[in-house]
């Protein structure tokens, strides 16, 4: 009597969380394209497909029972709150909810591209793709564990990133007009590094060999430019108002 | 058969003794027994004896002696034969060695100068071959689906000394529709080297008017107002009166309008 107790409980837990997960495969998708409101966290997995992790409040309330959840931009089609569809080799992940966290996971090798519009923060940890992040508004975007080649901008949040290597196929760009840059890459990366900020500070702890090219000034006098480990790919930092922070690792 | 063969290559030997006694006396047991080796020694001693009756003809007795005659009278005549050279130079001798070694040089330097020549063309062609191929590698990389990728295709304008129009027309378009701010802002950035044109000029008055990024708008503010563009004034007052207008880009406009006015 007790085991069958113990199985329907068992049952009841594994249908509660199949509930709210959502798979999708990547066959022919090139870059899957995130887009939110409420603070996205991107992570690796091993599985090949997207996976998307409802947030811990994500059942349906009891009102809704029967109803669709309908957004701005479509209408929930994986019932963990998004709308998913193929356009193209894109594929699209749209979180319909305003202010739930959810977690989304994906193969390290996928090309990403996050975007989010109102308080949105945007986390991404451990890809080898390529990556883009825009938080539009007021989130924050933080990068962990990646080898680029990234593109990010805030307009309001502050960018933190963490590479473990540095891609050397094509350039690196930050941007804020508000928020800090804080970067920390590998101490033997090779690249040609520009630093701009328009109002704020810049820091490092790299030794910016500025490489003498005879009469070129540069193109505005906020802006840093040099090499390190003898040149390579192009990493260009740049804010309006915040400081920027550029670290050894 | 094989017996055979090797008798008859030593039947010259044979007929003119200078075979060994062994081998003679072989090649004489064979002949013996073998009538086709006998009958190719008689052929071959019929025709060698041809040859030894055949009697050397020498020249006549006459003939030799007119020719000692002729050569006695050859060297006394060759006595003091010998042409000296003059060694005078005048100077057209001077002159002509002059004009060969400058012909000679000047062929050689012509050469060499229509070498080059061709070599530089060679080289100015391959330039713009290269030029043109990175334009349209630059203009197809502006094209991409990866931000990072139209960046690349953008920094690669830095390289142009003078790129075409269609280069200039894709920045602008970048700057204006990229959906990407740190392309759009790449773009502004690439762009300040053409800012006299007027193609860039009014492409970033109109730019101004649709960006929405304010670090972006500042940079198009700032570089318009270095040439002192007058058409500024009017978007510049638009974006002032826009109620979603970051508050220090408005401190901008306003501290640029009050120098202006």
């Amino acid at each position: 009597m007790k085991q069958i107790k113990f199985f329907f409980l068992g049952c009841i837990i594994a249908l509660s969380a199949n509930a709210q997960e959502y798979t999708h495969s990547l066959e022919g998708v090139e870059w899957v394209k995130i887009e939110s409101r409420a603070n996205v966290t991107v992570k690796t997995h091993s599985g090949k497909e997207l996976l998307i992790k409802g947030g811990s409040r994500s059942g349906i309330p009891e009102r809704a029972k029967g109803l669709k959840l309908v957004g701005e931009n479509g209408t929930d089609n994986t019932d963990v709150g998004y709308y998913v569809i193929k356009e193209g080799n894109n594929l699209i992940v749209r979180n319909l909810k305003k202010s739930e966290r959810s977690e989304i996971y994906l193969p390290a090798s996928q090309n990403i591209s996050v975007i989010t519009n109102w308080h949105g923060d945007i986390e991404i940890i451990g890809f080898l793709g390529e990556i883009e992040a825009s938080a539009r508004l007021n989130g924050s975007v933080r990068v962990e564990d990646v080898s680029g080649p990234l593109t990010a901008n805030t307009l309001n949040g502050t960018i933190d990133v963490v590479f473990s290597k540095v891609s050397q196929s094509s350039p690196i760009t930050v941007y804020s007009t508000n928020g800090a840059l804080d970067i920390t890459v590998p101490t033997s990366t090779p690249a040609d590094i520009s630093l701009g900020s328009t109002n704020g500070e810049i820091y490092t702890n790299f030794e910016l060999s500025v490489p003498d090219k005879g009469g070129l000034k540069s193109i505005s006098s906020k802006r840093v430019k040099g090499i390190i480990n003898k040149g390579g790919v192009k990493i260009e930092l740049k804010t309006t108002n915040g400081n920027i922070y550029l670290r050894k690792k | 058969m094989m017996e055979c063969d090797k008798i008859q290559s030593s039947l010259v030997d044979y007929i003119d003794n200078n075979l060994s006694e062994n081998d003679a006396g072989k090649a004489a047991r064979h002949m013996k027994t073998c009538k086709n080796c006998e009958s190719v020694l008689k052929e071959m001693q019929e025709f060698l004896s041809v040859i030894a009756e055949d009697e050397m003809e020498q020249p006549s007795k006459n003939l030799r002696k007119s020719f000692e005659q002729m050569l006695a009278k050859e060297k006394q005549h060759s006595e003091s034969k010998v042409v000296k050279l003059d060694l005078k130079r005048n100077w057209k001798w001077y002159l002509q060695i002059a004009a060969s070694i400058l012909l000679l040089f000047g062929s050689f330097l012509f050469g060499r100068y229509q070498q080059t020549k061709k070599f530089d063309q060679q080289l100015v062609q391959l330039k713009n071959e290269n030029l043109a191929s990175k334009q349209t590698t630059s203009l197809a990389l502006m094209e991409n689906r990866s931000a990072s990728k139209r960046i690349k295709g953008i920094q690669y304008i830095e390289e142009f000394s003078d790129p075409d129009p269609e280069i200039v027309n894709a920045l602008v378009k970048r700057m204006q529709n990229d959906e990407n701010s740190n392309v759009r802002l790449n773009a502004v950035t690439s762009l300040q080297r053409f800012i006299t044109s007027d193609t860039v000029k009014d492409g970033l008055i109109k730019a101004l008017d649709i960006e929405k990024d304010p670090g972006i708008q500042i940079i198009i503010i700032q570089s318009l107002v270095k040439i002192q563009e007058r058409k500024l004034i009017k978007p510049m007052q638009r974006l002032l009166d826009k109620e979603d207008t970051q508050p220090f880009v408005k401190e901008e406009i306003k501290t640029i309008l009050s120098n202006i006015i």
